[in-house]
Parts: structure tokens; sequence; C-alpha cells
């Protein structure tokens, strides 16, 4: 897929895999979510689920996970042609995290909203810090502050990685 | 027991801007967000941290709804029929239909 969108033009997004399949190499084109951390998200929310000491007995067949990621996959890409429209109407080129959030109330997930505006505000809180502490070497500067703060709690790591 | 994430983020391998130990990568994030439609232009750096809590949010619901279906059936293990019917009893999990009824061979 070109992304500039360069030399692509007249074609209807009908299914957009449908699409991806024919125009590009054997390879897989489609984008995935990596399992391991979809794997680490599902396993969280059943540990969660099945509180009381249970969740060693929890397992998800494979099939399962890869439903979850797909699923996922999907969600994005739903969210995102509503947010893109979302964004088009407004005349503006870039989708941003309102045109997000407003999309999600659109395809009837507004519980979402609440705890993602949080999750938007603790972005932006620490891309503040990031911006004011250092010009361009925020990855660094953060892990270390993160690093200095945690010394106090190591050791307590009983999670199961 | 999940601690603070600050050590976590470390072991993932930590992107700037990410909300949570368990954060799917961004980079990606927004790769199958231009897959979504031909005209997606540009998006925005925060547009990617809300997909993924959003994602989070969304898969928490799925879990949820399989569980209770694996936990009727009276197993603890998860199936993939599980995750079906969780997307069929839930009428805002149309759009995932597709996704429950492939069965690549």
């Amino acid at each position: 897929m070109a992304e500039g969108g360069a030399g692509k033009s007249g074609e209807a997004p009908a299914t957009v895999e449908a699409t991806m399949t024919i125009k590009k190499a054997p390879r897989a084109e489609v984008e995935e979510l990596p399992k391991a951390i979809v794997r680490r998200v599902v396993k969280d929310k059943l540990s969660q689920l099945a509180s009381g000491g249970e969740e060693e007995d929890v397992s998800v067949q494979k099939d399962a996970l890869l439903a979850f990621s797909e699923s996922t996959r999907i969600f994005i890409h739903y969210v995102s042609a509503t947010a893109n429209d979302i964004c088009k109407e407004s005349k503006r080129q870039t989708i941003n995290a309102d045109d997000v959030l407003k999309a999600l109330e659109e395809i009837d997930f507004p519980e979402f909203v609440e705890p993602l505006k949080v999750a938007l505000e603790d972005f932006r809180t620490k891309n503040a810090v990031k911006k004011s502490g250092s010009k361009g070497r925020q990855t660094k500067k953060r892990k270390v502050d993160e690093l200095s703060t945690q010394n106090g709690e190591d050791g307590g790591d009983g999670s199961d990685d | 027991m999940r601690q603070a994430g600050a050590y976590s983020s470390m072991l993932v391998g930590g992107v700037s801007g990410r909300t949570g130990p368990h954060s799917l990568p961004l980079a990606r994030i927004k790769r199958i967000m231009k897959q979504s439609s031909d005209d997606v232009r540009m998006i925005s750096a925060e547009a990617p941290v809300v997909f993924s809590k959003a994602c989070e949010l969304l898969i928490g619901v799925l879990v949820r709804r399989a569980w209770a279906a694996a936990l009727r059936r009276k197993r603890r293990t998860l199936l993939k029929e599980d995750v079906a019917a969780a997307v069929t009893n839930t009428d805002v999990f149309d759009f995932l239909v597709q996704v429950v009824q492939q069965q690549p061979k």
C-alpha cells in the first residue's frame, strides 16, 4: 500500500484485505499486532476476572488468541475509517485523538471515552515533561528517570513474565 | 501482581509516549490505521496512543464475554467458539462477525 496514496486511484476499498493481497508480494503484508502483547493483555484480563487463585487454571487456546488479535486489528480499521470520515468532515488533514474519541462514540463504545481521556492526559503530561526537560533525547531520559525512581521497589516482582 | 510498570516497560522495550507496561506498539498501530482506508493521510502522534489503550479496553470486553461463554459451558479454557459467542451476543460487536466466521483450514 502506498502510504501517501501516490498512483493509486479509483479503487473502492470494499475490503481492505482483499485489495492488499492482490497488490502485494506473497509475503504477509497485513499488519498484525504482536502476539505476545495481545496474549499478555488477554491473560491480564483473565486474571482479573478469575481472581481468587484460579488464574492458573485458565488457558487460552491459540485460535482464541488469534481471534482476539484479529478482532483488535479490525477494530482499529473500523474506528480509523470512522475517525477519518469525522476528520474529513471538519476539513482537516490529520486524524487527531479527538476524532478517534468521537468515532468511538459513533460506533457505540461511549464507555471507552472517559478512560481514554485519562490515558491521553497522562500521555500529554508525560510528553510535556519530556519536552521541557530535553529537546530530542526523550526516551532515554525517561528511562533513566524511571529507573532511578523504581530502585526502591525492586524485588517485589512476582509476576509471571 | 502488576507493578507500577516502569520495570516492565524496560523489558518490553520503551517507546516514547507509551501509556503502560503492555502497550501495543504505536508504529504498528499507525500502520494498521493507514490500512483502514485509501485516503487516510496524516495521523497525529496522539491518535495511536489513544488506540493503544482503546484496544486494551476492547480486548478486555471481548475477554470478559468470551470468559462468560466458557463458564456457561463449564470450561476453563477459552476457545475460539467462546469469542464467537461473545461477538454474536453483543450488538456492538457486529463488525467482528467476519473475524469469528473465518475458518482457515
